[in-house]
């Protein structure tokens, strides 16, 4: 992660229309972005593109970034923003999707590490939003208040949203 | 709440798995150029442009303009990347561009901007040279539109041209023999997939209820035949595929 001075260094350089720290911050934060726009959308293709999109909205908006230290949030935000969107559309008009991987044997390990194949089945009982919030928070580790900023929330209002979130993740995975 | 914390670090794990199945390459300094290249501004209007590879399934359409000033040949309705943010604009491909070729034809530049930003539209060429955009999908809530606007050739401007009876998006829009538009399915941006049909006339511009299908469908295919039916085929029905065609 960067540290706050370039962090702010690197978003107004590329706000100004510096290409070569636009692409240092795409290297420091696409991956995350691509990952929750994933759990978002459940679909690779649209997830790069997800992200994708996300650039070209963010590149436009840089300029209104007050927190710097906050721009990953934010773009995540964007990027998961993007494949909600493209989710709703793209389900109409998905005809069939092959998982090129093969999938993961069951687990039935001691520490009981959630099996991807149950926890895929139960992210789809949730909506693209709920999904959104899951991923700002467990795959790119953001915190409540963080979250919150992004998506113009009260952290109290994030905390209970991701509860009740992880609980019916739970009564879903329970069913498996 | 130990339970509960213990749970939330196994999601958590879990989580972190299955987004690292996604690959996250990308040529940082390549996107950086593609997204920051001036050539993709439109100036004039203070947003941002697309070359026509950007363009993509559900996002725009393209229509051929038989005659457009003194030699295009084509043009394609795209909404650029970004929707609502970046507005939509129309682009011109111009054959007799320099350099234009069959596998070269042109450039595309700004042609003008909807009124309303829209995706999961339809473009449909009128007999006079007009294109109609029929309804779509808003970018700013999610909810379908109801609107429609013309493309004038000559003034390379939009204009309202009418109100579906249902907004719509994710239908179809074809050209009858007499000039009528018939107007097919869809749905409204959330979960009702339409069987209702409705035509514009085109003395007065309005829509009305045509036909209803057997099977409501969505992003499916309607194709004029030589006897003056429409021919709709597959779809989406808002459960699965439609697999059934109808007359």
């Amino acid at each position: 992660m960067l540290d706050t001075d370039v962090a702010g260094t690197l978003v107004r350089r590329a706000a100004s229309g510096d290409e070569v720290a636009l692409a240092r911050l795409i290297t420091e934060h696409h991956a995350q972005m691509v990952r929750a726009a994933y759990v978002v959308v459940g679909d690779v293709q649209l997830a790069r593109e997800a992200a994708q999109d996300a650039w070209a909205i963010a590149w436009q908006r840089l300029g209104t970034v007050r927190d710097p230290t906050r721009v990953r949030s934010w773009l995540v935000a964007i990027s998961a923003n993007e494949a909600r969107r493209l989710a709703r559309r793209g389900r109409r008009q998905r005809i069939a999707e092959i998982a090129l991987e093969p999938p993961q044997p069951r687990r039935d390990d001691p520490a009981g590490a959630i099996d991807l194949i149950d926890l895929e089945r139960a992210l789809t009982r949730l909506d693209p939003d709920e999904r959104g919030l899951l991923a700002m928070r467990y795959v790119v580790g953001l915190d409540s208040t963080d979250i919150a900023h992004a998506l113009g929330l009260t952290a109290s209002g994030v905390r209970s949203r991701l509860a009740r979130f992880v609980d019916r993740l739970r009564t879903e995975l329970d069913r498996a | 709440m130990p339970d509960h914390n213990a749970f939330e670090s196994r999601l958590a794990d879990a989580m972190r798995r299955y987004a690292q199945r996604v690959p996250v390459d990308v040529d940082a300094l390549a996107l950086a150029r593609e997204i920051a290249d001036p050539s993709t501004h439109d100036a004039g209007h203070g947003r941002r442009w697309w070359p026509l590879r950007n363009a993509r399934t559900g996002m725009g359409t393209t229509r051929a303009i038989p005659d457009l000033g003194a030699a295009a040949v084509a043009a394609a309705l795209v909404v650029a990347i970004g929707g609502a943010l970046l507005g939509a604009l129309l682009f011109a491909q111009r054959a007799d561009a320099p350099g234009a070729s069959a596998d070269q034809p042109g450039t595309f530049s700004p042609a003008g901007s909807l009124t309303a930003a829209r995706e999961g539209h339809t473009a449909t060429l009128l007999p006079d040279g007009r294109v109609l955009v029929i309804g779509g999908g808003s970018r700013d809530d999610g909810h379908a539109l109801g609107s429609v606007e013309a493309w004038d050739p000559v003034s390379f401007a939009f204009s309202p041209a009418g109100s579906l009876t249902a907004a719509r998006e994710g239908h179809t829009a074809t050209l009858l023999s007499d000039g009528r538009v018939l107007v097919i399915g869809g749905y409204d941006g959330g979960d009702q997939v339409f069987a209702s049909a409705e035509v514009r006339d085109p003395a007065s511009g309005s829509f009305s209820a045509a036909a209803t299908l057997q099977h409501a469908r969505s992003n499916h295919t309607a194709t004029l035949l030589p006897d003056g039916r429409v021919l709709v085929v597959g779809g989406w029905d808002g459960t699965g595929q439609v697999g059934e065609a109808a007359i």
